[in-house]
């Protein structure tokens, strides 16, 4: 079912969230964002547990402002699980289906046939309690699967879990979302787990959507500094522009002056609204760090005078090995506080302090706004 | 407690120490009773059950405990569910308020009822006032209601209490799933809260209804047309008929019953206890808008005007003074009176007080401090604490009373601490379970030996806790009236007897005069308690 959110409003003490979002059926929607920017409120606000001051939500062509959560067919993963201690396995997955009025053995003969699809029928006679956290998770994302909600809800699920459980769930979510084509909206402020689950990843800051797209679509582009740090997309200098003619802007960084292509969309945003040659601390050069390269010594360094290619000096903070490739932290100079990180080939161990010649394709240089007025990808 | 018996601390002869202090006086009065009857404690209990009196005495004990339980039910959960649920001001007040049972005296809270609802009370005076006729107040105080409406408001802060701390932890979401899933607000509650939240209910219940299927005080004031309760009818067995027989078999009766209640609270106690660390940390709650700031100050209305009208009518009561023909003015007549007055010693009573409250308060957080380490959180520990819980007070006040006959003093500050120590122990408990043992092993890998650890390590962590301790078993032996109306000694008066005396001859006001300075003496515990110990 397609999610249409329309400019829900919602208010508590100092926290406003303005939000819309739209999800096509049968997709998964990640919602990532830092801590308390309301991505959770979010979800409670389609579900039905806050009450927004206005806006609206469509699913399916069915609005469901003004309905109690109950009514919704809205499935939601909490937390906490939330799942019911008193009942086992079996009760729980069922009690969606029984509170609906279905008779208990037909719910339950469809729980065992949704357990056996989702491979969990060793935990249908077992209460939560003795089970562990994977297959706690397991059962709750059954339960709220179980009575074919038209849309699946995801409160970070997997934030309490260790780092190889939630690889493992990850797939076992992607999966099963994927066959059983059901549109689901998840919340992490995890950005792995958002790449490997996303079709569209929703970008919140302070109570707003501030990117959306693929992800491919928002790494190719991002649309600004801040959301290209949260999303860590890569070394980010704080630039300032200098001139610019024939598609061209001159930004000058920490690590030396580039040259990069003005391209047609979004002009203003990458030149930060300035170009007046005053320091602009809301502009940043931004690169992708897997193509930044080690280049070969040159005399002197001469940026920009290969087209296709940007060069810059920088000198080595330290080299970090992180099993297939190795992190270089690198600064302008020995005394620089400004760092940025890249990543080379795993065998390339260079010394703290050597002073290193590294290359950026042309098109992989974009100038970014910063993005702090929250609204700059909307 | 590794600590502690490296300080010389022997658990066994902790233990041994508790289980003297809990059956010898029990045995002491089987003893003076002319030792076990003939035929056996079982012959003997038969027999007393077969007399109507035995029988009417425990159905009207039964019957009035599981009412009042019923009634501070039904006043405590929306307390609990309020305070539960959201984050308001007066919030932490009515937590508070589970202190009353603990440190109000009944004696006080029946003076106090007197006050407000009697016939020439507060709201009788105020209707007065409107020129609208007070109801007859008589039949309902003096009797079923009254009883059943003193207990009810007296304890029904420990649900509040019990049952509020446990609605606190229970996750929001688990109501917030049963509706996502389909189910309606009612449902939603009792699929999501409620089972959680039934041990709670269940164990406040239980304490409730013991602490009224002992009721003393409260019974003797009130039930004279009513009916009486097995531990008054030990009493007037004892005091009126010399009929120690009875007092035993009622008592056995007694024991009986309570030891099934006290099993019951010690089960429930425990599954309340696995299901709060089972939920884990107290949610952030919410602030009341809307309906729920409607009911908020209906209940707080509903709490001030029912709980707290009788203690300002008590403390009103008590500085009014009469004046020729029906003239009242206010000022300090009553305590003057009390201070010098004809019959009235309360200085000395004041001294007599404390002369057994302090040393019973000591004995009974000593005791309490030595249930806690030798049997630590366990099934030993339960026990320990609810066998003194199902002995009637009376019988043990009146077998310190045959161990010490020329020690008066003694033998209420044996009675005393007997019946108070449980609470202590519980109350310490918490603290002690918590002491730090890597603090107390950096200390000693930085050179102090095992005492001087003790002292730089666990007492400052437990030295809080064991201060409210005396502070609260103080206010429990000071505001006791039945150990030593039970003991009936005329070497020793305390406020209680007092207070008791005084209400008796209707000398209303210089009774509720006393009242107060027992409540001021009683009430630190109030606020020491919050500060420093978990809920006893």
């Amino acid at each position: 079912m397609r999610l249409d959110v329309g400019g829900l409003r919602y208010r508590r003490g100092g926290f406003f969230l303005d939000a819309s979002i739209s999800l096509e059926s049968g997709k998964t929607g990640v919602i990532v964002g830092p801590s308390g920017c309301g991505k959770t409120t979010l979800l409670r606000l389609i579900a039905g547990l806050e009450t927004p001051e206005s806006g609206s939500i469509v699913l399916g062509g069915r609005s469901l402002d003004g309905l109690p959560p109950e009514r919704r067919r809205v499935g939601f993963v909490f937390q906490d699980l939330a799942l019911f201690d008193h009942m086992d396995g079996r009760a729980n997955i069922a009690y969606g289906l029984v509170v609906r009025g279905m008779s208990r053995q037909e719910a339950y003969a469809r729980v065992g046939a949704l357990a056996r699809s989702l491979r969990i029928e060793h935990l249908l006679d077992r209460r939560p309690a003795s089970l562990s956290g994977g297959e706690r998770q397991r059962l709750a994302f059954a339960r709220a699967l179980a009575a074919d909600p038209d849309l699946l809800l995801l409160d970070e699920p997997l934030s309490s879990l260790d780092a190889s459980l939630r690889k493992d769930l990850r797939a076992y979510l992607r999966s099963h979302l994927l066959s059983r084509g059901t549109t689901a909206l998840h919340v992490t402020h995890d950005v792995e787990e958002a790449l490997e689950l996303a079709d569209t990843i929703f970008v919140m800051r302070a109570g707003r959507i501030v990117a959306s797209g693929s992800p491919e679509a928002l790494f190719a582009a991002p649309p600004d500094a801040w959301t290209a740090r949260f999303l860590a997309m890569g070394p980010l200098l704080r630039a300032r522009i200098l001139s610019g003619s024939e598609g061209f802007l001159e930004a000058a960084t920490g690590f030396g002056t580039f040259r990069v292509s003005e391209r047609g969309d979004r002009r203003e945003d990458r030149r930060g609204g300035k170009r007046d040659g005053r320091a602009d601390p809301a502009c940043y050069l931004h690169f992708a760090r897997k193509t930044a390269k080690i280049a070969a010594p040159r005399g002197e360094a001469d940026i920009g005078a290969d087209l296709r290619e940007a060069f810059f000096d920088a000198v080595l903070v330290r080299g970090v090995f992180e099993g297939g490739f190795r992190r270089l932290v690198l600064a302008p100079s020995g005394e620089s506080s400004e760092t940025i990180e890249i990543e080379t080939d795993a065998g390339f161990d260079p010394s703290p302090g050597e002073k290193l010649r590294i290359s950026v394709p042309m098109d992989d240089l974009r100038l970014l706004s910063s993005g702090e007025s929250g609204e700059s990808g909307k | 407690m590794a600590p502690f018996r490296r300080i010389g601390f022997s658990p066994r002869l902790a233990a041994l120490a508790l289980l003297l202090v809990t059956l010898l006086p029990f045995a002491a009065f089987v003893m003076a009773s002319g030792g076990v009857p003939n035929g056996g404690m079982a012959a003997s209990l038969l027999s007393a059950l077969s007399k109507p009196s035995t029988r009417s005495a425990l159905r009207f004990t039964l019957l009035q405990s599981a009412a009042s339980t019923l009634l501070a039910l039904v006043v405590g959960l929306p307390g609990a569910w309020l305070v539960g649920r959201f984050r308001f001001r007066s919030r932490r007040f009515l937590m508070a308020l589970s202190a009353v049972p603990f440190c109000l005296p009944p004696l006080l809270v029946v003076l106090s009822f007197v006050a407000y609802y009697g016939k020439a009370g507060l709201l009788a005076r105020i209707m007065g006032v409107f020129g609208l006729a007070a109801p007859d107040s008589g039949a309902f105080l003096y009797g079923f209601p009254g009883i059943v409406a003193v207990h009810a408001f007296y304890n029904f802060p420990l649900v509040v209490q019990t049952v509020g701390s446990i609605w606190s932890r229970i996750p929001p979401s688990r109501e917030e799933a049963a509706r996502t899933l389909g189910a309606g607000r009612f449902r939603a509650f009792i699929s999501g809260t409620l089972p959680s939240l039934l041990p709670a209910i269940a164990q406040s219940a239980s304490l409730v209804f013991l602490f009224c299927f002992f009721s003393f005080t409260v019974v003797l004031v009130f039930g004279g047309l009513a009916g009486s309760t097995l531990e008054v009818e030990i009493y007037r067995a004892v005091r009126f008929s010399g009929d120690r027989d009875t007092a035993l078999a009622l008592g056995l009766v007694q024991t009986i019953v309570a030891l099934a209640c006290t099993a019951c609270f010690g089960l429930l106690d425990g599954r309340n206890k696995a299901v709060a660390r089972d939920l884990g940390r107290v949610g952030p709650g919410k602030k009341p808008h809307g309906a729920v700031s409607v009911i908020l100050g209906l209940y707080l209305a509903a709490v001030s005007f029912f709980f707290l009208g009788p203690l300002f009518a008590l403390a009103l009561q008590a500085f009014t003074v009469r004046g020729p023909g029906s003239a009242m003015s206010l000022g300090f007549g009553n305590f003057a009176r009390l201070a010098g007055g004809f019959q009235a010693p309360l200085p000395k009573a004041l001294l007599g007080s404390l002369a057994t409250a302090v040393p019973a308060a000591l004995l009974a957080v000593a005791l309490g401090l030595a249930a806690s380490i030798s049997l630590k959180k366990s099934r030993a520990f339960d026990l320990a604490l609810a066998l003194p819980l199902a002995i009637s007070p009376a019988i043990t006040a009146l077998g310190w009373g045959y161990l010490f006959p020329n020690g008066a003093v003694a033998a209420i500050v044996l009675g005393q601490a007997a019946a108070v120590w449980p609470f202590a122990a519980r109350s310490l408990s918490g603290s002690l379970a918590a002491l730090d043992r890597d603090k107390r092993q950096a200390a000693r890998t930085l050179g102090a030996g095992p005492l001087r650890s003790f002292l730089d390590a666990d007492l400052p962590a437990i030295g809080p806790s064991v201060a409210a301790a005396c502070a609260f078993s103080f206010s429990m032996a000071a505001g006791d009236a039945n150990v030593p109306l039970v003991l009936g000694r005329g070497e020793i008066d305390t406020l209680p007897l007092l207070i008791y005396r005084l209400a008796s001859a209707y000398r209303f006001p210089e009774a509720c005069a006393a009242g107060l300075i027992l409540a001021l003496l009683t009430g630190i515990a109030f606020f020491l308690k919050e500060r420093g110990s978990d809920a006893p």
